[in-house]
């Protein structure tokens, strides 16, 4: 795939990739950040993978001090080399799936009537479609801990919300375009809310332990409410 | 080393425990965050004899007071923003010796973000690296939150040579002030910000390009650490937008739908949809941030190289500020 590399600051560096992204594609995109990750150079702090794209950050002054060149142009030109480099240790996933149960009834599923209506589909069908398949992350984003997963089946696909909702509850299941994510904490959403999780996704007592990393797959087990309540892990549900 | 309860917030206005921030974990979706203004950050840890990395309180509005419970070294930094001891205005940007039972208070008319450094730095528990509060998150600072009257801050009891050489200083007979001025401090004054071109840049059309340059931009209300949402003439593309998500950082300056500016800031999260139109110069971050709700700023185009020039001069400047402070204290 052909791709482009750019400074987006003094201190980070994007590489973007050009067309759809596939999730085979997006795989080699794991390899090749947990590659970064690995052989990464003196002045290095951090990492982010994106759905087209990879960000390198780093320190300027560390850079520029150990390498004595403009950091800018030391970083694209390691990021070049890196990127020519054979790729013989493309991510391998696991043949596991994260099973995530998912409360689909009232009242953790507030959009599910209006996707009905949009999709065309009735709301067993649309939770059928939903956990009757595997997903894959993507990335981690939006807030922390946030898993960006695809490919929902064509028939899901609903457009955003024209107007976000202000508040979600932590744990909410939400469904645009071709995605399906959860919201880990009390935030706005654009996403339809289909569900909720039990689990805890994000916990901000162990912030560095994310439920998922990029090239997981998941499924979503539906749950009944009193399963729900059984399992829930959140505070003041 | 010790650490005791040592302050009480009286009024906590709306503040919290910033440092340089957490890097490193953006790919778990946790944002740097840290001080607004890092500039501030360092110079007033430097007058409180402390590392660069020490945990500051950060008072983004309202009027602040505290009581210390015991005795502290302890800088104020910020822009337009006024501090008293016991009831008598003393100087930004120099030390002070804050003692038991004495109040400080900061009042900021017009914004901006203040940073009161403590010797030894503020000690509640580090979360990833930085005792940063992320509110948004719910965790880092105390307890996760924002500061709330009647909080108690652990702080450390030490003295270092340099904090007793200043504290002596302070003391002396023939008391000689000493802090920064002038061009040791950021150049809050200045309504033009540099940026540098962003990869969605050549996605405006030229007329918006020379708008970009040519006219002002107001930050309005809708700003707070997360972000500043400007107003101005709209920017028009000249290729259709589409939904992207790429990592961005703070400076970062994104395209919103309807062709107004949104500058991500250091609470920004670590990836976004919209254009990339540009990035503000590091170097000028806390000019920016400093602005008050309403003001206008111009944007001023520069290159990667100069950008990092700046920042890389910046880095310098504080070095030998450490070094002619140090000396100037023997």
């Amino acid at each position: 795939m052909d791709y482009t590399i750019h400074l987006l600051s003094e201190s980070a560096c994007t590489v973007v990739w050009e067309g759809d992204m596939t999730i085979g594609q997006h795989r080699r995109l794991v390899g090749m950040a947990n590659r970064i990750r690995q052989e990464k150079f003196s002045g290095f702090t951090d990492c982010v993978l994106a759905i087209q794209s990879i960000t390198i950050y780093f320190d300027p002054w560390e850079v520029y001090r150990n390498s004595g060149r403009p950091p800018g142009d030391f970083v694209l030109q390691w990021l070049r080399i890196m990127l020519q480099e054979p790729q013989n240790n493309d991510f391998r996933p696991s043949a596991k799936e994260k099973l995530i149960p998912v409360c689909y009834e009232a009242p953790y599923s507030p959009d599910l009537h209006a996707v009905a209506v949009t999709t065309g589909l009735t709301e067993e069908a649309i939770i059928e479609q939903h956990a009757g398949n595997s997903y894959y992350v993507f990335m981690i984003g939006f807030t922390p801990g946030f898993p960006y997963m695809g490919f929902l089946p064509d028939g899901l696909r609903v457009p955003r919300k024209a107007q976000p909702e202000l508040k979600v509850s932590p744990g909410a299941v939400g469904i645009a375009e071709t995605q399906t994510g959860i919201y880990p904490m009390a935030t706005p959403a654009g996403w339809h809310i289909i569900g909720r999780t039990p689990l805890k996704i994000f916990d901000p007592a162990a912030p560095g332990k994310g439920m998922f990393v990029p090239g997981d797959m998941v499924r979503f087990t539906p749950v009944n409410a009193a399963t729900f309540a059984y399992l829930d892990q959140h505070e003041n549900t | 080393m010790p650490i005791l309860i040592s302050m009480k917030i009286l009024n906590a206005g709306i503040s919290g425990i910033q440092d340089p921030g957490r890097p490193g974990f953006r790919s778990f979706g946790i944002t740097p965050g840290g001080a607004m203004d890092q500039q501030a950050l360092r110079l007033t840890n430097l007058l409180a004899a402390n590392e660069p990395s020490a945990a500051t309180i950060e008072i983004a509005a309202g009027n602040w007071a505290a009581i210390a419970l015991s005795d502290h070294l302890i800088a104020v930094g910020g822009h337009n923003h006024q501090v008293e001891i016991a009831g008598k205005p003393v100087a930004k940007w120099h030390p002070h010796l804050l003692q038991a039972g004495e109040t400080i208070s900061i009042a900021a008319p017009s914004g901006g973000y203040a940073y009161i450094a403590i010797h030894g730095g503020i000690r509640c528990q580090p979360v990833l690296g930085s005792r940063s509060t992320f509110a948004a998150g719910g965790f880092g600072g105390i307890q996760g939150r924002l500061l709330k009257n009647g909080d108690l801050l652990p702080l450390a009891v030490l003295s270092t040579l340099t904090a007793e050489k200043i504290i002596r200083r302070i003391k002396g007979p023939a008391h000689r002030p000493f802090g920064l001025a002038g061009s040791q401090l950021p150049a809050y004054d200045n309504t033009t910000i540099r940026i540098m071109k962003g990869l969605a840049f050549d996605h405006l059309t030229e007329a918006a390009q020379a708008q970009l340059g040519d006219n002002l931009f107001e930050i309005t209300a809708m700003t707070n650490r997360m972000g500043a949402r400007l107003k101005g003439v709209p920017l028009a593309t000249r290729i259709p937008q589409r939904s992207f998500s790429t990592a961005v950082q703070a400076g970062t300056i994104q395209l919103s739908p309807d062709g107004q500016l949104l500058v991500l800031l250091a609470d920004a999260q670590v990836t976004g949809g919209y254009p990339i139109i540009a990035q503000v110069a590091e170097a000028d971050m806390s000019i920016l941030v400093q602005k008050p709700r309403g003001s206008s700023i111009r944007f001023q185009l520069i290159t990667h190289t100069i950008a990092t020039g700046l920042l890389l001069d910046a880095s310098r400047q504080i070095q030998q500020l450490q070094k002619d402070l140090d000396l100037h204290l023997t």
